[in-house]
């Protein structure tokens, strides 16, 4: 049988690893490089280019070179995170015939779903590159706050790759994984997952084998990319207050600016000063501007101080809904590039009142978390058993416009839950049932993740049919509802149509269209 | 409410058909099912397609050919046939166990019963079971774990931590009603109300006997107070017969019969009240409620639009005229009312027209003639 990789799909890097010999490995790519930027492009002779590649020339090519895509796949086109994304990305996101967001490179529009499976393909690759053998299976982590329809569309990109993925897996649960293996004795611990576009929290609890989630919270919209874009603004402002020119509309400029802070943000992590050098960015009536500024360490961390206090909320509830204090934590790890800097690390601190376990490799333990999950699942190895949870509350709209939660946050998955529902008109033939993810009392707040009509309700006063609704979270946290009438017996086969996912139809022809198109790292 | 306690009808669906806020019917519920008049069915399966369900968990048998040691095999079918154990038992742990215990416990067996311990592997009918059991397993530990839904279980099984823990309570134990406070009616919990939504109800046999004997008895006694226009009384009889037997076909149409016989009686005696003496607003306050128990008395119809032109509500007198004429199309009086209405209604017209019938009928009516010549002084010019 073939091995099951372990694919950590980032917003901005991606890793790739495997259970070789009973020993996770992170896999190298070609460039020996053990993390891949999730970038995509469409070069200017119309080559299709990823991952590093994609990277190098994204200065000259910013129109056509597609990053941080995570931070759109599964979010409707009119939703506010949209409109942000649409203002600081400089490729063009459309709508898609769905309501979802679309991505334009070089005239052709992709779906979100179908640049992570390019990604996920490139990946994939590097696998078999290194192993010599074919790779089919896959385990693939979404960050925990992700909803269905994010669940999904990641589900889908892994099928436009090849990939069938036999498990999506929250990340800090990945990450708690790794730590498991090699910490035998009982304990809780908590994961600070701070990617480059999601903030993740999770408490588990460790003991005798299992690995129990007991609480995530997170932000889906808040990570590196944001420290990194703060810079840039600070960069822009103090360029034009001494020079007088706005570099705003400059997209090849504010390629250079955005690898640049980047670049300072990580020097900063070690030093208390850098120097961001960018010669020739712009040129103006008197000649070439040079950009020469200093950065210190403080700086940056008024700059972002705001954004790691946010995340510190989110800690104090996930430690609050578990349970527990956070004199009752462990250990705490750290994930993600993000936790390099020393304001997380100092902030994280602060609340447990412990230093952070050192043990981990913030870029890698969550890719090798999902490949041991991957061969934990298929290899009948009995060491470990992960117990996750659903981060969101799953429920429908009531008629007033209310939510009604019908499997709460952090229940243990695989679930089911049926409830009974019932007419409220006589001789009501039909149902509409809106299924929603979320935590908040009013229906319009939360994710919609679908509805659907359960009809041919037999004849019968108002409040007389027994409509029994199960509401499954498989061990993906993918959700499925079925209906029954229950005094026939009858089950109404219903699927929840998640509006803003690939339809079967629309990923076979994507599969089809790709099969054609060369990889320059294909051979 | 009585009438859905079928043995069928879960406490849920009663909350919802029955009519009366649910916290009411709770309380009536809780209040019959302590005073014995209603007993607590068996727990329904809380998962649909019971059929299916029942048809493949009827088929126990071990198959070798399957993925999965036989032994496992065994286990799973003894757990499946157990699951409706208290929850203690679910998880094979004492009642006085601690925290720590409980989720040992739950750890312990979700290695064993957890699906992707057996991921991908040829289950067969033991895929459906093994989710099943780990599902409860999951659904104890969940409630075990919170120390204020545990303490709600072990005080609804009758032996809280205070009395000491005692061992293998019989599963129908955990079946009956938590007792009320002496404070009256008690919020219920989470876990009551996860537990009891799902129960039916049934009235117990020697019950219903008694009680239907009962129904007979007030039946009887009903017919007699109706024979003697005690309505009040025989009203009474049918409605308890109803509440003792509400199954009995019978008492329904018994209690609707003698309220057509009240209405009735009720319409007589009010047209009787509002005859002449009776001052004209009454008396038509009185025939309009005689009409409600009796709207197709043709006489009380044409009295009603005499007496509506009398107080110059025209209006209504032509509503009442109406059915008048066509509840009894041969009574010329009825016509003459429909025809002043109209006419004093300003619809000359079809007021000639209903006259024209009145005519027809009699054509020396003295009202119609007198009528005739109303319409005529109008229709001349002045």
């Amino acid at each position: 049988m073939s091995r099951v990789i372990g694919i950590d799909l980032g917003t901005t890097n991606s890793c790739v690893a495997v259970v070789d010999g009973g020993k996770p490995v992170v896999i190298p790519n070609t460039g020996g490089y053990k993390t891949s930027p999730s970038m995509f492009a469409i070069s200017q002779d119309g080559k299709r280019l990823v991952g590093h590649l994609a990277k190098r020339q994204a200065v000259t090519n910013a129109r056509n070179t597609v990053f941080a895509s995570k931070r759109l796949i599964g979010r409707r086109f009119d939703s506010p995170e949209l409109a942000r994304a649409v203002d600081l990305f400089p490729y063009q996101i459309a709508e898609g015939p769905d309501g979802d967001a679309r991505i334009v490179a070089a005239d052709k529009t992709f779906s979100c779903s179908e640049i992570a499976g390019i990604i996920l393909r490139e990946m994939k690759r590097v696998a078999e590159e290194y192993l010599g053998e074919p790779i089919s299976d896959a385990v693939i982590t979404v960050p925990a706050y992700f909803n269905d329809t994010q669940r999904q569309s990641t589900k889908d990109a892994g099928k436009i790759a090849g990939l069938e993925v036999l498990r999506i897996i929250n990340e800090p649960t990945a990450a708690a994984l790794t730590y498991g293996l090699g910490h035998r004795e009982e304990q809780k611990i908590a994961v600070y997952d701070l990617g480059g576009g999601t903030f993740d929290i999770s408490v588990l609890d460790l003991a005798d084998g299992v690995v129990e989630v007991m609480s995530t919270a997170g932000n889906t919209f808040l990570g590196g990319e944001d420290f990194d874009r703060r810079i840039v603004e600070h960069i822009l402002e103090e360029f034009n207050k001494a020079e007088g020119i706005d570099l705003r509309d400059d997209l090849m400029a504010l390629q250079r600016l955005k690898d640049a802070a980047e670049k300072a943000k990580c020097d900063l992590s070690s030093l208390n000063v850098t120097e961001i050098n960018l010669p020739f960015i712009a040129n103006d009536a008197t000649g070439a501007r040079h950009l020469n500024l200093e950065l210190t360490r403080e700086t940056l961390e008024d700059l972002v101080s705001d954004i790691v206090n946010q995340t510190m909320k989110s800690v104090e509830q996930c430690v609050s809904d578990a349970g527990m204090k956070a004199e009752d934590i462990d250990h705490v790890v750290l994930v993600g590039g993000q936790t390099r800097t020393p304001l997380v690390q100092q902030a994280v601190t602060r609340f447990f009142g412990k230093p952070p376990h050192r043990g981990v490799n913030p870029d890698e333990v969550v890719a090798v978390g999902a490949a041991i999950q991957g061969n934990l699942l298929t290899s009948g190895d009995r060491d470990l058993l992960l117990l996750d949870v659903t981060p969101l509350s799953l429920g429908i709209a009531t008629f007033d416009g209310h939510f009604a939660s019908l499997i709460s946050r952090n229940t243990t998955v695989p679930v089911r839950k049926a409830h009974q529902f019932t007419t409220t008109r006589d001789d009501q033939s039909a149902v509409k049932i809106r299924v929603l993810q979320g935590e908040s009392e009013n229906a319009d707040d939360n994710h919609l993740l679908g509805e659907f009509v359960l009809s041919d309700i037999p004849k019968a006063p108002k409040g007389e049919p027994e409509i029994e609704v199960a509401f499954d979270i498989d061990a993906n946290g993918i959700v499925n509802v079925s209906a029954s009438d229950v005094a026939s017996g009858r089950e109404q086969s219903i699927t929840v149509k998640t509006t803003g996912t690939l339809s079967e139809d629309e990923i076979e022809q994507i599969i089809a269209e790709n099969a054609n198109v060369p990889f320059p790292g294909d051979s | 409410m009585l009438s859905r306690i079928d043995g069928k009808t879960s406490w849920d669906v009663l909350r919802q058909i029955g009519g009366l806020p649910p916290e009411e019917v709770d309380r009536s519920l809780e209040r019959w099912a302590k005073e014995g008049l209603i007993v607590v069915e068996e727990a329904v399966p809380a998962e649909p397609r019971a059929e299916t369900r029942d048809r493949d968990a009827a088929d126990t048998r071990l198959d070798p050919a399957l993925d999965l040691p036989l032994d496992l095999q065994r286990r799973i079918l003894d757990f499946e046939a157990a699951l409706d154990r208290p929850y203690h038992q679910i998880l094979e742990v004492d009642l006085s166990a601690d925290a720590k215990e409980i989720k040992r416990a739950y750890f312990r067996l979700s290695k064993v019963f957890h699906p992707d311990r057996y991921f991908r592997r040829d289950l067969g009918l033991y895929e459906a079971r093994l989710d099943r059991v780990f599902k409860k397993v999951a659904e104890a530990y969940e409630l075990l774990s919170d120390p204020t839904t545990r303490a709600e279980i072990e005080r609804s099984m009758g032996t809280g931590p205070e009395q000491g823990a005692h061992r293998g309570i019989a599963a129908g134990d955990r079946e009956r009603i938590a007792p009320e406070s002496p404070a009256g009616y008690r919020v219920p919990s989470r876990i009551e109300n996860l537990e009891r939504l799902r129960r039916r109800f049934k009235i117990p046999k020697k019950l219903v006997a008694e009680r239907q004997f009962k129904a007979r008895q007030f039946y009887r006694s009903a017919l007699v107070a109706a024979k003697g226009r005690r309505w009040l009384e025989a009203a009474g009889g049918m409605r308890l017969a109803i509440a003792f037997d509400p199954w009995n076909a019978e008492y329904k149409s018994g209690f609707a019969e003698i309220q057509a016989d009240v209405h009735r009686a009720r319409a007589d005696e009010l047209v009787e009240m509002a005859s002449d003496e009776t001052a004209q607003a009454e008396a038509l306050k009185l025939l309009e409620e005689a009409l409600h128990y009796r709207p197709c008395d043709a006489a009380a119809n044409a009295r009603a639009a005499d007496l509506c032109l009398e107080l110059n509500e025209v209006g209504r007198a032509r509503e009442y005229a109406e059915s008048a004429c066509e509840l009894a199309p041969d009574d010329v009086g009825s016509h003459v009312l429909l025809a002043r209405s109209l006419r004093r209604g300003g619809q000359a017209e079809a007021a000639v027209d209903a006259l024209g019938r009145a005519l027809a009928l009699d054509r020396n009516h003295p009202e119609a003639l007198a009528e005739q010549r109303q319409q005529r002084k109008k229709k001349r010019p002045r």
